[in-house]
């Protein structure tokens, strides 16, 4: 019995993922705002990353070329990973839901 | 006003003849970085010369968007046609100064200052360049046309580096290798001159674009672009969407075919400085059709698939591709003919010191045709008869004919992919902007993604290979990553809008 209501519950939920996926595939604005947040983390993200492994290079070579190489790389990418976060943010927003097709 | 076939096809002759010497112009800078690293900079540690001779060509291309801001909104205001002209002008007098430009050895530091200063203008120059001849030509085109005629503008860049690469093998072999490290280099950069001459002469002729005419008759050109493009939500939000989207993706797509793919042959597979950028110049002779295939059926079925596509298409296959580049430059796969295996040494004793410098030189052949040379140093103490570990010195390989065309085809395939995404790119941008912002709005989403994203691509991905020793594709994880989540957004964000033959603006 404990077995039968098991898989009953097992076979609803299934079906409750795939009914979910089905109606968020369905509708494409409601994925492009929720991807706007990983947009919107992606930009501090990979700027962490940039700044730990830039640190890490400095670290093991501390001459003047590392030096300017990684800083070079992050002052460029520091606007850019602000674009990402604004594009992420104005995703969220749905402001890219009216875009024509 | 619509212009006849014969009518377009002079106006693409001159914006493109113009964007080709710029790209011409450009690219001779970093085909010839190490030798401009030994002549401008510091002989003392030459990996630090090479750095800084890249960084002086990464500078090159991260100025590109602000060149994009300056002359974009220039272009807007004043016309399209005097702004390319002027960008011309900047990038042809830096190029030919910098083939003036007296060594290190006789200037000190003043050198290298002043070959910075000239790839900066080289930099702004081209961010107001494409922008404008983009615009230009898909302003004279039928709105359902653009894709195929900005095609010809998208050949450019790919011409330009089979011409700059041509002129620099003929320089070299007609001057040879000695006189070429010494001055001949100088000469691909003078004869840059007489092209942009020509290109002024022919440019001058052209009349405006006629939607800007339009626009300006009717007192409508914006004021201040800057602010139009990029202080309304409603049209940064497309910036954003054209870098993110489209052109970051399509940048690392591009530099990895055209440029990581050359840099790794000679450095990673070791193949010879001639082979290396013969590989290179075939396969974009083959590719090339392809930005005019792809532009052409990017008018029917719309651009955002094709240059997805072509992104996904190098995703998948970066991997596969460069191993196969490091597999048939590989010796254990090939079978060595021991017979002929040659090895030259020359001994020498080092100036007050008992020791004895030797250099061994050794040849091999291989059943396909291959042949490697190694060169490795020893040195021995005559006092004590201690002989001290060999260092490797040079390794080159040079390629039989089926492993040479292999290589050809493999290198094709990645700029029939470059083809794919850059192809349609024009009139992709075009499209996205209104006409009176168009040459602002266009030109910072793609020379942010080619020349920040695409252009730092061979620093980048050499960089990672220095980071990861052990992983010889390891700087392959840049281009794959931005590609990915180009893709990504793309594919999400990206509407795949066809124009019809009465769309206007």
């Amino acid at each position: 019995m404990m077995l039968l209501n098991a898989k009953a519950s097992l076979i609803f939920l299934t079906n409750h993922i795939i009914i979910q996926i089905i109606s968020i595939t369905n509708n494409m604005n409601a994925i492009k705002k929720y991807l706007g947040i990983i947009w919107l983390l992606l930009g501090p993200v990979s700027l962490y990353y940039l700044v730990v492994t830039a640190w890490h290079e400095m670290e093991k070579k501390p001459v003047i070329d590392t030096k300017i190489q990684w800083g070079v790389f992050i002052a460029i990418f520091i606007p850019i990973a602000i674009g990402l976060m604004i594009f992420g943010w104005y995703a969220l927003q749905g402001e890219y839901e009216k875009i024509e097709e | 006003m619509e212009l006849n076939s014969s009518a377009i096809r002079k106006v693409i002759m001159a914006s493109s003849m113009g964007t080709l010497i710029e790209w011409y112009d450009f690219y001779i800078f970093g085909s010839l970085a190490p030798i401009i690293a030994a002549q401008f900079f510091p002989s003392t540690n030459p990996t630090a010369a090479l750095l800084s001779t890249l960084a002086t060509f990464a500078a090159g291309f991260i100025v590109r968007p602000f060149g994009a801001l300056v002359f974009g909104r220039l272009g807007d205001i004043v016309g399209r046609k005097y702004t390319f002209l002027l960008t011309l002008v900047l990038m042809g007098g830096s190029t030919f100064a910098i083939g003036l430009i007296p060594s290190f050895s006789k200037i000190g530091y003043a050198a290298p200052i002043l070959v910075l200063l000239l790839r900066l203008i080289q930099g702004l120059a081209l961010g107001g360049e494409y922008g404008g001849a983009a615009t230009y030509v898909a302003e004279h085109s039928p709105a359902n046309r653009r894709g195929y005629f900005t095609s010809w503008i998208q050949t450019t860049a790919t011409l330009g580096l089979f011409v700059s690469l041509g002129v620099i093998l003929l320089t070299r072999k007609s001057l040879g290798v000695d006189t070429f490290n010494d001055w001949g280099w100088r000469v691909p950069f003078w004869v840059s001159i007489a092209l942009v001459g020509l290109s002024i002469y022919i440019r001058l002729k052209m009349s405006e674009s006629p939607l800007f005419s339009k626009m300006k008759a009717e007192g409508k050109t914006s004021t201040n672009p800057l602010k139009e493009s990029f202080g309304k939500k409603q049209n940064l939000k497309m910036v954003l969407l054209a870098l993110f989207g489209a052109t970051m993706g399509q940048g690392v797509v591009w530099y990895t075919g055209q440029f990581y793919a050359q840099s790794f042959i000679e450095n990673v597979c070791k193949v010879d400085f001639e082979q290396s950028r013969t590989i290179l110049i075939w396969a974009i002779v083959f590719a090339t059709p392809g930005f005019v295939l792809f532009g052409g059926w990017s008018d029917k079925i719309g651009r955002k698939w094709i240059m997805l596509i072509g992104m996904l298409l190098a995703v998948i296959t970066y991997k596969p591709l460069f191993s196969g580049l490091l597999e048939l430059s590989n010796e254990k796969s090939k079978v060595e003919i021991v017979d002929s295996k040659k090895i030259e040494s020359i001994s020498y004793p080092v100036k007050d010191s008992k020791e004895f410098v030797r250099v061994i030189k050794t040849t091999n052949y291989y059943d396909d045709g291959t042949t490697i040379t190694k060169t490795v140093r020893d040195s021995s103490d005559v006092a004590t008869l201690n002989l001290k570990s060999p260092v490797p010195l040079t390794t080159v390989k040079t390629l039989g004919t089926s492993s040479y065309w292999k290589m050809i085809g493999l290198v094709f395939i990645m700029i029939v992919y470059v083809t794919m995404v850059y192809g349609p790119i024009a009139a992709f941008l075009v499209e996205m902007f209104p006409t009176k912002i168009r040459y602002t709005s266009m030109s910072l989403p793609y020379h942010i993604g080619n020349g920040v994203f695409g252009g730092l691509t061979p620093f980048i991905a050499t960089l990672l290979t220095t980071i990861y020793t052990n992983d010889k594709l390891a700087g392959l994880a840049y281009p794959i990553i931005v590609a990915t989540v180009c893709l990504v957004i793309g594919a999400v964000y990206v509407s795949n809008k066809k124009v019809t033959a009465d769309s206007h603006d």
